[in-house]
């Protein structure tokens, strides 16, 4: 993952003083969160952690998407 | 509109919203005035016949909008995201409309994918590879 722009959307994050949105996923999904958690290998401590990461992943991907298409 | 379908329409307006699944015994307790089991026998079996309440296996009744209400519940769970990624999604999902059809499922995919991701490159950190959810 790119850390650079995962910290500089961390550090967005702690600017805005971020509020948070309730959102249903399906249970499955979080029972393999949890296992990824708690296994620690990747070094997540908590499921939101896990779950910011995987959203800003697809948000960066689909950005340079859109900017190789405009251009 | 028929003394039947007038029942049909009361008892179910009675027990549309009940949580707790019902029986006959429920329902002719809960009456004002006196009315026959088989009345509401017929009444229940019509209304299970039409889709608007099911038959649990113990032989009590609960309405389907419960049911399936319950089966959402118990088939989501509710997570927090932060509100500057949401606003970044609905920017996304400005642009290009077709990747998705709501946030949810924007988060739910972007959770699969990343799932995917860290487990195709956690192979050899032995991350325990099960079944991913294939009805996103």
């Amino acid at each position: 993952m790119p850390k650079s722009i995962v910290k500089s959307l961390s550090r967005r994050e702690e600017e805005e003083g971020a509020r948070y949105i309730s959102v249903k996923i399906p249970k499955e999904l979080m029972d393999e969160i949890d296992k990824i958690v708690s296994s620690g290998i990747l070094g997540y401590r908590s499921r939101m952690e896990f779950i910011k990461d995987a959203v800003r992943d697809k948000i960066l991907r689909l950005r340079v998407e859109i900017s190789g298409e405009k251009r | 509109m028929s003394d039947m379908d007038e029942l049909k329409s009361q008892l179910y307006e009675f027990v549309e919203f009940r949580s707790e699944p019902f029986d006959v015994k429920f329902i002719l307790g809960s009456c004002i005035q006196l009315i026959d089991r088989h009345h509401v026998y017929e009444a229940l079996y019509q209304l299970e016949s039409e889709g608007k309440i099911i038959r649990l296996s113990d032989g009590r009744y609960t309405t389907t909008r419960v049911a399936i209400k319950r089966w959402i519940k118990n088939k989501f769970t509710e997570v927090l995201v932060p509100d500057y990624l949401i606003r970044e999604i609905e920017r996304i999902l400005k642009i290009k409309p077709g990747i998705c059809r709501s946030t949810e499922e924007f988060i739910s995919k972007a959770i699969k994918e990343y799932i995917e991701k860290v487990k195709g490159n956690g192979n050899q950190m032995n991350i325990p590879n099960n079944n991913l959810n294939k009805n996103i």
